[in-house]
């Protein structure tokens, strides 16, 4: 029986998304940056303390709307997303409040550092979850299934609102110490919340997907289809 | 009735858990549980009966997750629910010890409130404290006890037992709930979370919820180590997982009997049940555990202190980091009267990095507001630093406000012999816990002998065992007088601090720099003093850790009392700092040479060099003014630096560095600038993060690069009221204010700030930034101009304010 685990190990940071979240669109930055990133991660792996919880629910479709744990989603983009899907995940994951501390202390004396911790713990929370959902996946193979990509309140037309009922659902404040404020922000600050669409083997792929599915243009972080691996 | 007590001959039992019990009974998810008390008080009393029946002595009330902020919305009250709850237990109490003959008890359930205190969250200490006040207030005339549990974060726990002492004396229980690794939630492991509840003077603790109980028997034995109250685990049957979209726990009844009859024999006074227990739980616990002999606690001796995350057992001399404290420092009172609130967390982190277990704060000034500020200045100071604190003050009403917004358990420095202080501060000490250290004088002055200063201890130390403080949480700081007038100073302190320990058996403090008062190479006589202090028996030291001779002789008089096994400690610390070779040539750093022609200092900035810039600095102000490096190297070297980062061919972190790299620059220039009258350099800009939003990383990059530019940056931090911006732009009389925000729900605080701004501060222009941020955005809320990126800022700023 799978556990409904919680702590998880600090993760093996993938630089490109670092990079990435540091605005490099791409591309790789020199061998200073590298090493001050290297010292930030190493700074980021004593303060976080991942914590990750997640749970299976039925998705009831009516009309074209769909409830999950007794409310409705709101936005065209997530039911577009969980087309198909009979069931859901909600996911709620953390890297805790000493990672909050740590950016307050590395704001006081460089701005540099306050800026590649940002990007890294962004990386980091995102590769915890993406190792839970593979590992998911491989469970989920057995019996045809797989999962749709995660889909977060916040974005495309998915409203914060969404927050409060998707942490109480999880009794992520309890179990997790992950909360949200009267204007919806998740606290601590490095956190994610998610449904993740359970669907038939071979069907994970949906129409818009990554920042395809986003309004904001003119974000610094899109990632446009032409982009280069490097 | 018969007044409940946790202290007692035999094993309390409580119940086991409530929602798993409505949800066999078939509550639905989504549905709130406390208000079943309201619409099926039957089936919450059924509940509680077959919990009685099952053996348990005391129920908990169904008023876990009860609070105003769960039942927004919902028509209800905080009072009717409460009460309704307590009446159901109460009712279940006095049926079932009818049946049987039995004393049941009620505990009012207090959970935690689900949102998160600040500065990780937005919810505020004190509103915290209120919502439980309204739970408490409502429902413990029902009650015989109240029971605080399932907590993750000290401060929170605080809150809850601080409500519960302003509003009822009824006896506390608090249990909190560890993670695998036996810690809360802000790191605090299991010594911490005696310190900070026996601190609080709860009448019992434990743990309960949380973690695979299976795995916590290390925890519970570290909490049986240290407590000297009964020890209560109410904990989950096993661990839950997922069966047929139902939450299944894994442990059976018998199992969790033989479970908990093993941790019983640990030493623990009360057992029961939390998530996944059933009355078939209670009931197999109750019948594992007849027959085993029980054990009331014992007293324990250890000097404990704690913050939200770290522990202290006095055991070798504990080093109190002196830095925060305005006594004779210019560099402390400008950070005070300017509200420089970064200036006291970066001597919080120095002082943490150069070796201080404990950080002094004071800040004693006669033309401030001390009790606002102390508060102020212990919350800053916590939210970088996790090290214990000592709160410093001579008013009683500062050192209340201190030891309110510490978060774990302090030491409070100080009382003296003088009868008002012990009279105002012993009963603080006694209600929010703490280490209380006591001065050896009186109002006759500060005793020659050293037989006086023990007469003055005594008389502390009996105030202090009056009111119920014990002698492992007392200091006394024998106080040292100036050797140049005394030839005899030395020698009183360290015959007065073998008198203290020997006779009185409690601990010893001492602030070692008034020894070398008026005498050359201060640093010298301060440090002789402190290694013989040390060797008397001193177990407190108030220093400073940036005190690189102190820091060393501390190492080396630890390693010389044995105190260090192997030299390991002394090795670790002190290991390449051999004083005999000649100091390395100062040219082994040499700065990265600059391209022909490039100046130094320019070279540095652009490429963020920061200790290349700071010494360039000093190198260009030989042969230039300071307003000269200012205008002519640095501003057009960050000009440079911008553009290059407009066009994207620089990208952030290297425009951070290069601030870094810049300011670090300036600082060296500061020092020497023409001051104008109100020292405001180019002008003053406010900077804050609206209220509701938590993200300052645009806010702080701004203000970095403002002040690189010669502004001086009165930054207010994140979650900002309203109220708060216009008092500070009122007080500055500055005429540019900047706010940020990140989140589409926060844009709505910003236009209330700048309603606020427009009435209060006509001539005062707003800018506005942050990722969400639009020129529509911008334009609907009514501010003056839109901050794109963060260069634009810095332009915006020079054209109206001048510069």
């Amino acid at each position: 029986m799978p556990k409904v685990g919680y702590a998880r190990p600090f993760p093996q940071v993938p630089l490109k998304e670092v990079y990435r979240y540091m605005g490099y669109k791409g591309r790789t930055p020199g061998r200073d940056i590298q090493s001050r990133v290297e010292a930030v991660i190493e700074k980021l792996r004593g303060a976080a303390q991942p914590r990750l919880l997640y749970q299976r629910f039925p998705l009831v479709w009516q009309e074209g709307n769909a409830q999950a744990a007794d409310f409705a989603l709101q936005g065209q983009d997530v039911l577009n997303n969980l087309r198909g899907c009979r069931e859901v995940y909600l996911i709620a994951a953390t890297l805790g409040s000493g990672v909050d501390r740590l950016i307050t202390r590395l704001a006081l004396d460089s701005s540099a550092d306050m800026v590649i911790l940002q990007a890294a713990a962004a990386a980091a929370l995102e590769e915890v979850l993406d190792q839970e959902e593979q590992a998911v996946k491989e469970r989920l193979r057995p019996q045809g299934l797989s999962l749709k990509p995660r889909f977060s309140p916040g974005y495309g037309d998915m409203p914060l609102s969404m927050q409060p009922r998707l942490l109480s659902a999880l009794s992520a404040p309890r179990l997790l110490g992950l909360s949200v404020t009267d204007s919806l922000m998740l606290t601590p600050q490095k956190s994610v919340t998610a449904f993740a669409g359970i669907c038939p083997l071979g069907e994970e792929r949906v129409t818009k997907r990554g920042c395809g599915a986003c309004a904001k243009e003119d974000c610094a972080l899109r990632q446009d289809k032409q982009q280069e691996e490097v | 009735m018969i007044t409940f007590s946790f202290d007692r001959e035999d094993y309390l039992f409580l119940d086991g858990g409530m929602g798993t019990q409505l949800q066999a009974a078939g509550i639905q998810s989504g549905e709130i549980p406390e208000l079943r008390s309201l619409t099926t008080p039957e089936l919450v009393q059924r509940i509680h009966e077959e919990y009685l029946r099952a053996g348990a002595d005391m129920v908990y009330a169904n008023t876990f997750g009860l609070n105003r902020l769960k039942l927004e919305g919902s028509g209800y009250s905080v009072q009717e629910v409460a009460a309704a709850s307590a009446q159901a237990a109460r009712a279940a109490c006095g049926k079932v010890s009818a049946e049987t003959g039995r004393a049941c008890y009620v505990a009012l359930d207090i959970g935690p409130t689900g949102r998160l205190l600040k500065p990780v969250g937005d919810l505020a200490f004190e509103t915290c404290v209120d919502i439980y006040r309204e739970v408490i207030q409502a429902a413990a005339p029902l009650c015989d006890a109240i029971a605080i549990e399932t907590m993750t974060d000290p401060y929170e726990m605080k809150a809850a037992i601080l409500a519960a002492k302003e509003c009822c004396g009824l006896p506390i229980l608090a249990t909190v709930a560890v993670d695998e690794s036996g810690r809360m939630l802000s790191g605090l492991e299991a010594e911490g979370v005696v310190a900070l509840l026996e601190g609080l003077r709860v009448s019992a603790l434990g743990l309960n919820c949380g973690a695979d109980p299976r795995v916590l028997k290390p925890t519970i034995q570290r909490l049986l180590a240290a407590a000297s109250l009964p020890v209560v685990l109410k904990l989950n049957a096993g661990i839950p997982h997922q069966a047929e979209g139902k939450t299944v726990f894994d442990m059976q009844p018998l199992a969790f009997g033989e479970m908990m009859k093993e941790y019983a024999a640990l030493g623990v006074q009360g057992l029961g049940g939390c998530c996944g227990t059933t009355p078939q739980h209670i009931a197999a616990l109750k019948s594992a555990m007849e027959g085993v002999p029980f054990h009331k606690p014992t007293e324990k001796q250890d000097t404990l202190l704690c913050s939200f995350g770290q522990w202290l057992k006095v055991e070798n001399p504990v080093l109190i980091g002196e830095r925060i404290n305005p006594t004779g420092k210019k560099a402390m009172q400008q950070a005070l009267r300017g509200r420089d609130f970064n200036w006291m967390r970066r001597q919080a982190i120095t002082q943490e990095e150069q070796g201080a277990h404990m950080l002094d704060v004071n800040v004693g000034l006669p033309d401030i507001d001390e009790k606002g500020m102390m508060a102020d200045v212990v919350r800053a100071v916590q939210e970088v630093c996790a090290l214990p604190l000592q709160i410093d003050a001579s008013k009683p009403e500062v050192l209340e406000s201190g030891l309110r917004a510490v978060n774990g358990k302090a030491m409070v420095n100080s009382v003296s012999g003088k009868e008002d202080m012990l009279r105002d501060v012993l009963p603080l000490v006694a209600k929010y816990g703490g280490v209380i250290a006591g001065l050896t004088l009186d109002d006759q002055g500060i005793p020659d002998t050293a037989e006086g200063r023990l007469q003055i201890a005594e008389k502390i130390v009996d105030a202090c065992l009056a009111h119920g403080i014990p002698k492992k949480d007392i200091v006394i700081d024998p106080l040292c007088m100036t050797i140049s007038a005394d030839s005899q100073a030395a020698n009183t302190t360290l015959k007065a601090l073998r008198l203290i320990k020997e006779k009185l058996g409690v601990k010893t403090m001492l602030g070692v720099s008034n020894i070398s008062f008026g005498l050359p190479n201060r640093q010298m006589v301060n440090t002789a003093f402190f290694t013989l202090a040390l060797k008397a028996g001193l177990d407190f030291a108030i220093i400073n850790p940036g005190s690189d001779l102190m820091m060393s002789a501390y190492d080396a008089t630890l390693l010389l009392n044995g105190r260090d096994e192997g030299a390991r400690r002394y090795i670790q610390r002190q290991s390449g700092r051999d004083i005999t070779v000649a100091p390395a040539a100062p040219a082994a750093n040499a700065p990265a040479a600059s391209p022909a022609g490039e100046h130094p200092l320019r070279y540095a900035v652009l490429k963020g060099l920061k200790e290349d810039a700071v010494a360039a600095t000093r190198d260009a102000l030989t042969s230039m003014d300071a307003m000269g490096v200012i205008n002519d190297i640095l501003i057009p070297a960050l000009n440079d630096v911008g553009d290059d980062f407009a066009r994207g061919t620089l990208f952030l972190p290297q425009l951070m560095m290069s601030a870094d790299a810049s300011a670090a620059a300036f600082e060296v220039v500061r020092g020497l600038l023409p001051t104008s009258s109100d020292g405001q350099g180019k002008g003053t800009v406010v900077v804050a993060t609206v209220k509701g939003d938590i993200h300052d990383i645009g806010k702080n990059i701004v203000r970095v690069l403002l002040e690189n530019y010669g502004f001086r940056v009165v930054d207010l931090g994140k979650d900002v009221d309203h109220d708060q911006v216009v008092a500070a732009c009122l007080r500055e009389n500055c005429r540019l204010v900047g706010l940020s925000a990140l989140m589409t729900t926060t844009v709505d605080s910003m236009n209330e700030t700048i309603l606020l701004l427009r009435k209060a501060c006509p001539q005062t222009k707003v800018m506005v930034g942050g990722a969400v941020l639009t020129k529509e955005y911008a334009d609907m809320i009514g501010a003056d101009f839109y901050a794109k990126g963060a260069m634009d800022s810095v332009h915006y700023a020079q054209e109206i304010l001048g510069a």
